[in-house]
């Protein structure tokens, strides 16, 4: 279950993208907070503590103590924008929740066990990693596991297999599948490979020596259209 | 090799590559990624043997999604033609790729075997390469 981090936070008088990146470089996240009981309101928090409250057990679902003009507000990061190639926090929406009403949370998704269908040549395909559930905020689960050491090649797990918390709702679909054990191509020898290889080879030549004609035969006809 | 079916237009703009990705970052269906640190047209054959690296070496075992296409239409002149007299005839298909796109995906095998699979891919094509996992956030 997850365990409740404390964060503080300043108001944030400026608005815009000046304001955003100036507080970017001191090391600030600029973040707003809204919810039960709190109109939105423009904050910023600490990159590094930031940081540290999102990489808990309870990952992005913790629950955060947010400490804002003396007050401590219960909240949730949701909305998190990243850059997209540095993966740094850009912004970061804090949404107040209720201790008695119910939220909805993406909760990560693990396998547990050794399938006995990976030994005899089958390959674990996972096709979903998060689970979409409706849960008091105080009893998210860190993450929930789906027992797969009883899966032969050709089995597969859905959403509905999964054994939940008392008080968790699935929200997605039970039928949806989670984990599937299938047979793989066959391997190819490495001799085939080196045949492969040539053919590859081969077909790559072709299809240039084909593009060249094409692109010929354009250029011819588009001078014949000039011409006429 | 990738290519559209059908285009409007033949001869494109070649355009401005500016900023960074604006989707297509995050991964959305393997356990481990290729992302783009940097940004370049990606063509149809550099995709295609990327893919062929990749697949080679995971023996075709795990699952492969390519994440990019080449709908973008490149024109080159003949060589040694003079400049001038319109624009050359097309020569093949690229995809734009900008930083932080996340190309490849990959699942079905272990991580050093996908690492080491994405490395073999990277080298095809003329991007630096990250390699990503799920839980490397």
């Amino acid at each position: 279950m997850a365990d409740q981090v404390t964060l503080a936070a300043e108001p944030r008088d400026g608005r815009g993208k000046g304001e955003a990146r100036r507080l970017r470089r001191t090391g600030r996240v600029p973040a707003i907070a809204y919810g039960s009981n709190l109109d939105a309101t423009p904050l910023s928090v600490d990159s590094l503590e930031l940081y540290h409250v999102l990489h808990t057990d309870a990952g992005l679902n913790a629950l955060i103590g947010l400490q804002l003009d003396g007050d401590t507000h219960l909240t949730l990061a949701r909305e998190l924008q990243r850059h997209p190639v540095r993966r740094e926090i850009l912004h970061v929406d804090f949404v107040v929740v209720d201790r008695s009403r119910k939220v909805t949370v993406d909760v990560p998704l693990n396998l547990a066990g050794e399938a006995p269908g990976a030994d005899e040549g089958g390959v674990i395909d996972q096709v979903q990693f998060t689970v979409s559930v409706e849960v008091l905020p105080l009893d998210v689960p860190d993450n929930l596991s789906l027992d797969i050491s009883d899966m032969q090649v050709g089995d597969v797990k859905r959403l509905g297999d999964l054994d939940l918390p008392d008080g968790v709702d699935l929200l997605d679909d039970p039928d949806r599948t989670v984990v599937s054990v299938y047979v793989p191509a066959v391997e190819v020898p490495e001799d085939e490979v080196a045949e492969d290889e040539e053919l590859l080879d081969e077909a790559l030549d072709d299809a240039a020596e084909g593009e060249a004609a094409a692109t010929g035969d354009e250029a011819a006809a588009a001078e014949t259209a000039e011409a006429e | 090799m990738l290519a559209p079916k059908r285009v409007r237009y033949r001869k494109q703009h070649r355009g401005r590559m500016r900023g960074n990705a604006k989707g297509g970052y995050d991964m959305a269906f393997g356990e481990y990624g290729l992302q783009a640190v940097t940004g370049s047209w990606i063509t149809a054959r550099q995709i295609e043997a990327a893919r062929v690296a990749m697949t080679r070496h995971i023996k075709r075992g795990g699952k492969v999604w390519i994440n990019i296409f080449p709908h973008k239409a490149y024109t080159k002149k003949p060589a040694e033609t003079r400049m001038g007299s319109g624009k050359g005839s097309p020569e093949g298909w690229v995809a734009v790729v900008k930083p932080g796109r996340v190309m490849f995906e990959l699942s079905g095998v272990p991580e050093d075997v996908a690492r080491e699979a994405m490395r073999l891919a990277a080298h095809k094509l003329p991007v630096k390469c990250r390699f990503l996992t799920r839980d490397g956030d």
